[in-house]
Order: structure tokens, then sequence, then C-alpha cells
């Protein structure tokens, strides 16, 4: 695991560690992650703002909070609807579906 | 300086129901409420408009109780009609589980009891709980199943009524506290709010539990008990449960809302607690094993109300004029009936409803205090 340097003055922190490039699958394309990364971390950083759509309107949804509180960033893992992107860790080989709400009714 | 027929304290279902029937009887009306519509008991309540749920009363429920239950289930039918999608008002039936040879004895009285009053329900065993909800688990040894009860979301319904209520001419004014009640001798004459004073010929107190502090501004002691009630609401799942169990339900939107701790004693009563939200797991999964897997979206919590002997207090207190009180437990099954109760009372000085057993008067002098206690009699 890289490590930053701490800064000169040795007030800020060591920085940001980065873990193990990993693979995930995103809508059936390979997106490379980095272990201790929440999901939505990684999409975010690969451009995906829309995390799913809504039942009654269809609209897109994107993450809100990003702190597990408002349900707004929902996703499928591996088949298991409605997970929130932003608590979810990333996972070797995990496969993430953007997901049409409700999510019971579109799972494969 | 304002001035109206009537002036209601409180944007709950009681106060923003009474201000939609009193309006639409041409009464000029004025509403003022502390915080937000809903922002109280009714913003967090299960939403229940039940004839055979009961949580709190005994085991024969009063034959004057069973028909206001009645009568406000009508009043929401007709208001489903009236003010459309808003009330979420659906009627698929309840199911109250009983769970031990004692609690299904009392169940079989209070079905009898309801049957004798005209409510079409039935005492059935596990099997029958089985053939209407198949979700339900043998815990359930008997139940209650009526199936004419309904449900509402109760935050729809009082933007519903506020916004009816407005649009025949009631002012609705959020923000505003009332602080104490305006008297000349044995008469209340207006309220004295934040905004200054409003002078009304009728002062209706339904603010849940500020009722009691505002009463006793006028020397009227309103006997009321206090708890935390914690409530539930799942992700949307397939569609599981056709009717309401006690207070679980799903919603059209497929999430499941269940309900709800009883807690007397508890300072915060806006704060959720781990050991509440366990013991709701616990017994929701015990009752409907598929909400095992199930996950959980969000927890709130409120006050739960209940005067002290279990039953509504309606109308006006013995030896003084022009005020009108409205506070009971189960206020979402009851508004639609007190509201108009309340309208006829204003416009005609009695009702067509027994009101009788509901006066405030009931009540000994030893048992009525001025504020509100954090407790629960009752079972």
């Amino acid at each position: 695991m890289a490590i930053e340097q701490a800064s000169d003055d040795g007030l800020r922190s060591a920085g940001i560690g980065r873990g193990t490039a990993i693979s995930i699958f995103v809508d059936g394309k390979e997106i490379q992650a980095f272990e201790g990364e929440t999901v939505l971390a990684v999409l975010w950083a690969n451009g995906r703002h829309t995390l799913h759509t809504t039942a009654r309107s269809h609209e897109p949804r994107g993450f809100f909070c990003g702190i597990g509180v408002c349900f707004d960033c929902l996703i499928t893992v591996d088949g298991i609807v409605n997970l929130r992107a932003c608590v979810e860790p990333v996972r070797q080989g995990m496969e993430i579906t953007s997901q049409r709400d409700p999510g019971y009714a579109h799972a494969s | 300086m304002r001035t109206a027929d009537v002036c209601i304290v409180g944007g709950g279902l009681l106060g923003t129901a009474t201000a939609y029937y009193a309006a639409k009887a041409g009464l000029k009306v004025v509403l003022v409420e502390e915080r937000e519509l809903a922002s109280g008991t009714s913003g967090v309540a299960f939403g229940g408009v039940s004839l055979a749920i009961y949580s709190y009363s005994a085991a024969r429920v009063p034959r004057a109780y069973v028909d206001l239950s009645k009568a406000s289930l009508a009043l929401y039918q007709q208001a489903q009609e009236e003010l459309g999608a808003p009330l979420d008002f659906d009627a698929p039936g309840s199911i109250d589980p009983f769970y031990n040879d004692e609690d299904s004895e009392r169940g079989l009285e209070r079905a009898r009891g309801l049957q004798d009053c005209g409510v079409p329900c039935e005492f059935i065993d596990y099997k029958q709980i089985r053939e209407i909800e198949p979700a339900v688990s043998p815990i359930a040894i008997n139940a209650i199943y009526c199936p004419i009860d309904a449900h509402v979301t109760p935050m729809g319904v009082v933007w519903a009524f506020a916004k009816a209520a407005r649009q025949m001419g009631a002012e609705i004014r959020t923000g505003v506290r009332a602080s104490s009640l305006i008297s000349r001798g044995e008469r209340v004459v207006g309220v004295i709010t934040s905004e200054g004073e409003i002078f009304a010929d009728t002062v209706v107190c339904a603010s849940g539990s500020g009722v009691p502090a505002l009463a006793a501004s006028v020397g009227v002691k309103v006997p009321l008990d206090l708890a935390r009630g914690q409530m539930f609401v799942t992700e949307r799942i397939p569609p599981l449960l056709r009717t309401y169990v006690h207070n679980i339900k799903q919603t059209p939107a497929g999430t499941i809302v269940f309900g709800t701790t009883r807690e007397p004693g508890v300072k915060d009563t806006t704060a959720t607690s781990v050991e509440g939200t366990m013991k709701m797991l616990k017994w929701v999964t015990s009752l409907i094993p598929a909400l095992s897997n199930v996950k959980l979206l969000r927890s709130w919590a409120g006050l739960r109300l209940l005067p002290i002997d279990g039953y509504p207090i309606i109308g006006k207190p013995d030896g003084i004029e022009g005020l009108m009180l409205a506070v009971m437990h189960r206020g979402v099954t009851l508004a639609p009936v007190v509201g108009s109760i309340l309208t006829d009372l204003i416009l005609q000085g009695k009702t067509r409803h027994d009101i009788g057993p509901y006066r405030l008067s009931r009540f000994s002098p030893k048992d009525q205090r001025g504020e509100a206690r954090e407790t629960f009699y009752g079972n």
C-alpha cells in the first residue's frame, strides 16, 4: 500500500492510502477499483452518476447524502437489490447492476 | 387583531379535520399551528382507520366508541371522493392477532362485543388467518379479522384537509404559537399567539400534547398521558400483505410500515432507540418471518397520547363557554367524525352522535391535572 509523505509542518495526516487494485463489473463492464473504496466512490470516479431510476417516474437518481442515510444511491450487487453504494465496500469480482426501481421487480 | 367564528389551535388531524368541516359549513375559521402541519403525533402515526384494533382499550369496547369509529370510517370514504388521492385511503381489512389463550379469550369477547355493535368482524383461528394472510406465522393462534378496516397516510390526510379548508376560505397559519387562552368571566373569547391576539366565538384546542397546558390557562384540567412510540419503514418489496396486521402494513409503494413501541417516561420523545428498535424487529419478524431478510430503511418516533381512561375527550368542558376540546388516542380513526361533531356543536349546540361518555366532566376532580404526564394507564 502506497502511503503519501506527511507534510513538513507535521500538522496534516500522512495522506490517504490506496488499496490493492482489483476488478469489479458494472453492468457487465470491467472497471478497476481499489480495496477500501466504496462502490459509490468507484462509480463516481468513473463518471457514472446515475445509479438507479425511480419506480413511478423513471427519473435518474444518484447519491445524495453519501453517508448511508438517504437511500438514494441504491444499486444491485451480485443479485441483491437495494444496497447503498455509499456504504458498500468493493470486492474483487463483484457484479454491480444499475437498478430500475422497484429493485425486486427487475432483479435477474 | 384578528377575529373569527372559530379559532383552532393545532395543525394535525383533529385540527385540520375540524377546519375542513367548519369551513364547509360556512364558518370563518382561523387555524394556528406552532410548527408545521402534521409536525406532531399526526405526522408519525401508523394511519389505521380501524373498527377492530384497540391497543389500550378494554376487552369490551363501548358502543358509543364503536359508533364514532364507524361514522368516521364513512366520512373517510366520503372525504376520499371529495379530496382524492392524497389520503391514500384503502380498506383492505385488518387482522389483530392474539398470541396466548388469555389474549384470545379477551379477543373473542371483544369480537362478540363489536359484532353486537354491527361491526362485520370475525374471530378466527390460525388456519383462517393463513388463508387471508399467508405471511403470518403460527405464533398467532387467533385473530379478529375485520374486512372493512382501512388505513390512510396521516400526513396526506392532514394536507388534504388543510388544502380543502383553505380553498373554502379557512385561514391556516403555521409557525404561530398559541400561548394561552383569553377569557372574559366564564367564557373563552380568544387565543394569545406569538403573532398577536385572535378573538373567536369558539376556540378549539386540538394540539395534542399541548392541550393540557393551553386548557390550564383558563383553569380547565385535562388528564392526558404520553408515551414515546417508534415506527419503522422497510425497502420496497413484492406484494406480501393484503390486509394490515395490527400495526404492520404494506404501502402502495411496496414498503412495509410497522410499529409501534410504547415507552412511558421518555423525555426525548422524537429520538429512536436501539432497544426499542430491537424489540420491534424481534416481534415483527416472528410474526411475519418473510420480513427477516428485508432491509430496514428508516425509523422515527413521536408522542402517543392517551386520556387516562383510554377514551377521547370531545367537546365543551363544563362551566365554561366558547371552548371545545379534541384530544384522544386513535386520532387518525376519529378525526373526521370529531371534526364534524365539533362543527355541529358550534353551529347548533348539539350533535346526533353520542358523545356523552366522552365529556371531560367524566373525570373526577382528583384525576384532573394541569399538565400531560409521561406514563400510560391501561394495558
